[in-house]
């Protein structure tokens, strides 16, 4: 791993086209700015981990009873087959 | 026609045209890349299964079950990356987790699977806007929606 020290206000550039600013610093806190493209998703860590927890957890219900679900839902199932108004969302929108 | 081997469904016979690739996998199993909808029909709740693997298998429910309102942004990156070029071929699904008691089952709001359904490329996103969780109480949210009576949601 590149280790690289940096001040308030001091960035760092990945390519040509991340920049990821020290913005503050108090105690064990770091601010950082992070510019880039639209295309590049920034997420903290722990986010991505909690997700990839939660879908190893949704795999583990391995011996689902449909039946017992059908029991608990009766009265949750869309009247008119299934189908749900989506209303307008726009042309961009799912 | 394919047959292939399901843990949760036994041997099932999938068309090969409706196999869902995921380039990226999905978050914790990136490795695994085909899938199929499995949608028994009357069920509220459609399967997520992975072509390769029998056990791998993901119950997910269409968010706008739970969120009337819900919807996915269609980011230009992600345009790009399933190859859309008409929203309507869109479909969102989102993974539910079943725990033991399955009144407390969950709804992971904020991570959707994305489908082209005319492309066949899928994603799990992550939604950044604050609004949605990775846990939704499905049955609370059924109730709310009004997909539920209220007597039944409480256990």
């Amino acid at each position: 791993m590149l280790v690289l020290t940096r001040k308030v206000n001091q960035s760092i550039m990945i390519g040509d086209h991340i920049k990821i600013v020290v913005v503050d610093v108090r105690g064990d806190q770091v601010k950082l700015g992070i510019e880039a493209p639209k295309e590049i998703s920034v997420h903290r860590e722990e986010v991505y981990s909690e997700i990839q927890d939660e879908n190893k957890r949704a795999v583990l219900t391995k011996d689902l009873d449909l039946k017992q679900l059908d029991e608990l839902l009766k009265p949750a199932k869309p009247t008119e087959g299934g189908t749900v108004d989506k209303g307008d969302k726009g042309v961009n929108r799912l | 026609m394919v047959k292939i081997e399901t843990t949760r469904f036994g041997s099932i016979e999938i068309d090969p045209e409706q196999i869902i690739e995921f380039p990226d996998g999905i978050l914790g199993f990136e490795e695994y890349h085909r899938y199929v909808v499995v949608e028994p029909p009357g069920h509220i709740f459609s399967f997520l299964q992975s072509v390769d693997e029998p056990w791998l298998s993901f119950v997910v429910i269409m968010p706008e079950l739970l969120r009337s309102d819900y919807y996915v942004d269609l980011e230009p990156q992600l345009v790009k990356e399933l190859g859309f070029e008409d929203p309507k071929d869109g479909k969102v699904f989102a993974i539910v987790t079943i725990p033991e008691d399955i009144a407390e089952m969950t709804a992971n709001l904020q991570a959707p699977i994305v489908i082209n359904l005319k492309t066949k490329l899928a994603k799990q996103i992550v939604l950044t806007d604050g609004a949605y969780k990775i846990r939704h109480n499905v049955l609370a949210e059924l109730q709310r929606n009004g997909f539920l009576a209220a007597k039944t949601a409480s256990k």
